[in-house]
């Protein structure tokens, strides 16, 4: 073995290092641009997701906002605002003596959903997500009544101009009760069924016979099997005279499943079906000068 | 003789020193490197999972209600007055070693009772209509 042998072992074993540390780095390099694709494709799952997140808060929130607005328009008699007819007890009247002002349910529903869509749209935007308004129509066809939202633009996502994700898909719901109360309740008045009773009933005692016999009669014709709504009609005699008398007649119009709403008068979320109630108020006085009873809501 | 076998031996552990010196010095940096990659990797994989396990929960459907919207009636009506339901799909997600914990603003709606600290993944849920407090800051930590 010459002098010269262990520098060249370790001249060797250098080289080989070195060979190895290129192979090495090699693979790390790439280890590290796959990694790259993989924060890319990372990303744009996660965008994916939170994307998905926001369409489906979306269409719960369409419901919550949907239910709420529902509800308080039944509530209110068809209005958006009770103080904007004469009550009593937060009930509306609807009709005195023949004089009926028809308020607008389904718009009113529209508006009122439109406007608490809004404000959950506002509290799921951020930094990386946009949500457009939404208009509320409502679709009849022969199966089912739905409410649908239509986004005036797109639902965006944008990330640091990297990744966009958008959709102008129109979200609709089935309404199961608030087009088959409102109907019901609008039916009352506009086929005159009150005013009926009142000229065939010779005292208020018969009237309120006639009335009990006319709730099963409309329940029974017009209820759908699907969804049953209940209907009460109770009346109270404004005047105590049992022949010439003043009816006031309270309808109720109810179905028994329950939905999530803010009830404003006990400022609190209650379970609670949905619910229209109003009065109407008839006279077999000639002079129909009788005043009913109202109060503030 | 002896004074070569001397040097020959002083050569060898200089030069073996010298090798060790580089490639300690080569590899550090190397395997510093690869580690953080790795650990980008797992996290990467680790919130993702975190994020697909808390976008499927919300979504599946029970007879009535999906977890969403059990989650919001239990927190807003405390009806129902558990999450035991949503604690046992979270125990069908993940395999018996992964930890998980579900949180709303602070409180533990779900777990499996051992620590989750790794990965996170968070989303707002809408409530029913409240003035005020319309919708509700989900996080689900696992790992």
């Amino acid at each position: 073995m010459g002098p010269m042998a262990p520098i060249a072992i370790i001249i060797f074993v250098v080289f080989m290092l070195l060979i190895a540390e290129v192979a090495f780095f090699q693979r790390l390099f790439t280890r590290e641009q796959s990694t790259k694709i993989t924060a890319r494709e990372t990303n744009i799952i996660q965008g994916i997701n939170k994307f998905e997140m926001v369409l489906r808060s979306l269409e719960q929130s369409f419901e919550y906002s949907f239910y709420q607005a529902s509800s308080e328009v039944l509530k209110n008699g068809g209005h958006t605002d009770i103080s904007e007819v004469d009550s009593l007890n937060c009930i509306p009247y609807l009709e005195v003596y023949g004089d009926y002002t028809s308020p607008d349910f389904i718009g009113n529903a529209e508006d009122l959903t439109e406007k608490y869509l809004r404000e959950y749209s506002y509290e799921l935007m951020d930094d990386d997500i946009s949500i457009p308004e939404f208009e509320v129509d409502i679709i009849e066809d022969s199966l089912y009544t739905r409410f649908s939202a239509a986004p005036d633009g797109e639902v965006q996502l944008i990330r640091e101009g990297k990744l966009e994700i958008s959709d102008d898909s129109v979200i609709s719901i089935r309404d199961t009760y608030f087009f088959q109360i409102q109907n019901f309740g609008t039916k009352v008045i506009e086929e005159g069924y009150i005013g009926e009773i009142l000229r065939s009933s010779i005292d208020y005692s018969d009237f309120e016979n006639r009335l009990s016999e006319k709730e099963a009669e409309i329940e029974s014709d017009e209820n759908l099997p699907l969804y049953p709504i209940e209907l009460s009609l109770t009346s109270d005699n404004l005047i105590s005279n049992h022949t010439h008398f003043v009816a006031r007649v309270l309808v109720e119009i109810s179905n028994q499943r329950e939905f999530p709403v803010y009830n404003y008068r006990t400022n609190s979320n209650e379970m609670e079906p949905m619910e229209l109630k109003y009065y109407i108020v008839v006279s077999k006085v000639p002079e129909n000068e009788v005043g009913v009873p109202k109060d503030q809501c | 003789m002896k004074g070569q076998v001397t040097s020959v031996i002083t050569m060898i552990v200089i030069g073996g020193i010298f090798i060790i010196t580089i490639m300690i010095a080569l590899m550090i940096p190397l395997l510093v490197f690869k580690i953080h990659i790795d650990k980008n990797i797992n996290i990467q994989t680790g919130y993702s999972n975190a994020e697909l396990a808390l976008m499927t929960l919300l979504t599946s459907k029970s007879i009535d209600y999906t977890s969403q919207e059990e989650i919001a009636n239990h927190l807003v009506f405390n009806d129902p007055d558990n999450m035991d339901s949503v604690e046992e799909r979270l125990n069908l997600f993940f395999e018996s070693d992964t930890c998980f914990k579900l949180t709303a603003s602070g409180r533990v709606l779900a777990s499996n009772y051992c620590s989750a600290e790794k990965y996170k993944a968070e989303t707002k849920i809408p409530l029913p209509y409240s003035p005020g407090k319309l919708t509700e800051e989900l996080e689900l930590v696992i790992g």
